[in-house]
């Protein structure tokens, strides 16, 4: 996507690409509830483009990495996948990586 | 005697700790009146019955040997259920989550236990806390106690029903952009969204990770002090947090409080609410504080911001749920890896998908500049404006929402409606300062709350404001049940 795109035109496609990208299979349905939707709310956001703020530093949270816990892993101490859905022998049953769509 | 429901947080303890009634059986008729009304309600998603009853004995036991029991001893609380709870299933009202039982409790959860509070069950929410009526929930909407068929707010709506329906003297909701203070108002309950960093969010499972806090929901404002004792301060599991300044006083302060009222918010709002505000500030002119009406510009900002800011971190905090080690029943089996986790997706509610779509789009590539990036300069606008505001005044004082509790069902096909709720509540989120709501009075039987904000780690001067409205308006606390 590109910022060429006017104020207020999200498309049926870009829906659908959205959706891919953030992998939620959306109905065509939904598609066309979202496109009205979506547009409108983005045309809302739009309000910020008319504020000067280029002197403004946006915020961000400041921490040292020092002050950073160690990153361990926890032994919860307890069986913490399910046994009965997608488990088998200590492992976990997945979809296939190696297939294509 | 009064029914044990309708007792403050202090009478309990202090009920249980003199041997007046025992923790069972405060635990008894707490659990007798959840089964009774929440038909109605439909505040709890699951009641912890058997290890609440447990709990409660162990507390009796420690009682009859004399030994020192918790601050909280036997005090029921509700916990909305996007906060873990160990060994306690906890969905956040997704069906994406339906089976999840979390290994470990929440820091909150663990503190509230070490002072022998009670988990009593687990309340409604929107689905992943994103919404402001409850009514996006995989269980349904709860429904205001006030009048059943109206929405309670949200997303806190289990939260603060159950409070208001006197099914528990306390709960804990979480507050993104008006969470807790939301339904509080909508169901005339005091919330408090507490300073970004005062309360852990460790076990909260997170939506908008820059914004959202855990707050304490009770009757009273001393009750939310009681709770915010018990959560507050720094955990190592949170880096965001900071020791704070504890334990927080219910004794109001005589200091001669200096408020200002957000007048652009309070005139915009809807007539009664408006009204209801102006009187509020009289009531505290008459209490003593110094009160005069401000205006401030860049408010009109904020609903845009928060949302951008929101709608981006959830689209990424959500990445992460893939159905395959909790979730429903659906057989990776055959499935690419792609194709798999598209499917399983679309089973997120209508709210939580419409979130992830914009906050992906927001996010991409050319519009991360146009957005995003201005919402953060806008947080860092409002940040500095209310920086420069809290030199002159000890506290701001608003509506906590721009209208009545509306109907259920009356906004829901309009997303726009809905997020224009969040208008007076999100700017608290953006800044990372505090704010509370409390009862401010009634409008053909519907509440109406005050909001009250202040400086970052200024809790304090919110609970003196707040006591003082609180003891000088005298709204009455009772349970419409």
């Amino acid at each position: 996507m590109n910022e060429e795109n006017s104020i207020g035109m999200v498309s049926k496609d870009e829906i659908r690409h959205l959706g891919w990208l953030a992998r939620i299979e959306l109905s065509e349905e939904e598609i066309s509830k979202y496109e009205s939707q979506i547009d409108r709310i983005i045309q809302h956001f739009d309000i910020l483009d008319s504020l000067a703020l280029d002197d403004l530093e946006p915020i961000y949270l400041k921490k040292s990495v020092r002050g950073l816990r160690i990153d361990q892993a926890k032994d919860f101490g307890a069986d913490v996948l399910p046994k009965t859905r997608n488990g088998k022998d200590g492992y976990l049953k997945g979809p296939k990586s190696d297939v294509k769509p | 005697m009064n029914r044990l429901c309708d007792l403050s947080i202090d009478e309990v303890t202090e009920g249980i700790r003199n041997q007046h009634f025992s923790a069972e059986e405060y635990v008894s008729q707490t659990l007798e009146r959840i089964a009774k009304i929440d038909v109605d309600i439909k505040a709890f998603v699951r009641v912890n019955t058997d290890d609440a009853i447990e709990t409660a004995r162990r507390i009796d036991n420690k009682i009859h040997k004399g030994e020192k029991v918790g601050y909280l001893a036997g005090i029921t609380v509700g916990i909305k259920d996007n906060i873990s709870t160990k060994g306690l299933r906890t969905t956040c009202a997704s069906r994406i989550l339906s089976d999840y039982i979390p290994p470990y409790d929440a820091t909150v959860i663990r503190k509230l236990k070490e002072c022998d509070a009670i988990v009593i069950g687990k309340l409604n929410l929107d689905e992943f806390a994103m919404g402001s009526t409850t009514e996006f929930s995989k269980f349904g909407p709860t429904r205001n106690p006030w009048n059943l068929d109206y929405v309670t707010g949200g997303s806190s709506g289990g939260s603060a029903a159950a409070v208001a329906a006197a099914e528990c003297p306390a709960s804990l909701g979480s507050d993104t952009g008006g969470s807790v203070r939301c339904p509080a108002s909508f169901c005339s309950v005091v919330g408090f969204k507490p300073t970004y960093g005062s309360v852990s969010r460790y076990g909260l499972i997170a939506y908008s990770n820059s914004l959202e806090q855990v707050g304490p929901i009770a009757r009273t404002v001393p009750g939310v002090i009681r709770m915010m004792n018990a959560i507050s301060g720094a955990d190592p599991n949170d880096d965001t947090t900071r020791t704070v300044n504890t334990p927080y006083s219910a004794e109001a302060s005589t200091n001669r409080l200096r408020i200002g009222l957000l007048s652009n918010l309070t005139v915009n709002a809807q007539s009664e609410v408006s009204k209801c505000i102006y009187s509020a500030m009289d009531t505290l002119s008459s209490a003593g504080c110094i009160c005069e009406e401000i205006t401030l510009d860049s408010l009109e900002y904020a609903l845009a911001s928060y949302y951008v800011i929101a709608m981006a971190e959830a689209s990424s905090n959500l990445a992460r749920y893939d159905n395959i080690r909790y979730g429903f029943d659906m057989d990776p089996e055959g499935y690419e890896w792609n194709s798999y986790f598209s499917k399983v997706r679309s089973n997120f509610g209508e709210e939580v998908k419409r979130r992830i779509i914009i906050g992906t789009y927001v996010l991409s590539s050319g519009y991360y500049g146009r957005y995003y990036l201005k919402a953060q300069k806008v947080r860092a606008l409002l940040r500095r404006e209310f920086n420069s505001l809290y030199s002159k005044y000890d506290a701001i004082i608003a509506p906590t929402m721009p209208i009545l509790p509306f109907r259920i069902g009356e906004k829901i096909d309009d997303p726009i409606k809905i997020y224009y709720v969040d208008i007076d509540t999100v700017v608290s989120n953006l800044t990372g300062m505090p704010a509370i709501s409390v009862p401010a009075g009634f409008s053909n039987g519907l509440p109406i709350g005050l909001q009250i904000m202040s400086d970052e780690f200024q809790e304090q001067k919110i609970f003196d404001a707040a006591l003082l409205f609180e003891r000088t308006a005298k709204i009455p606390v009772r349970s419409p049940f």
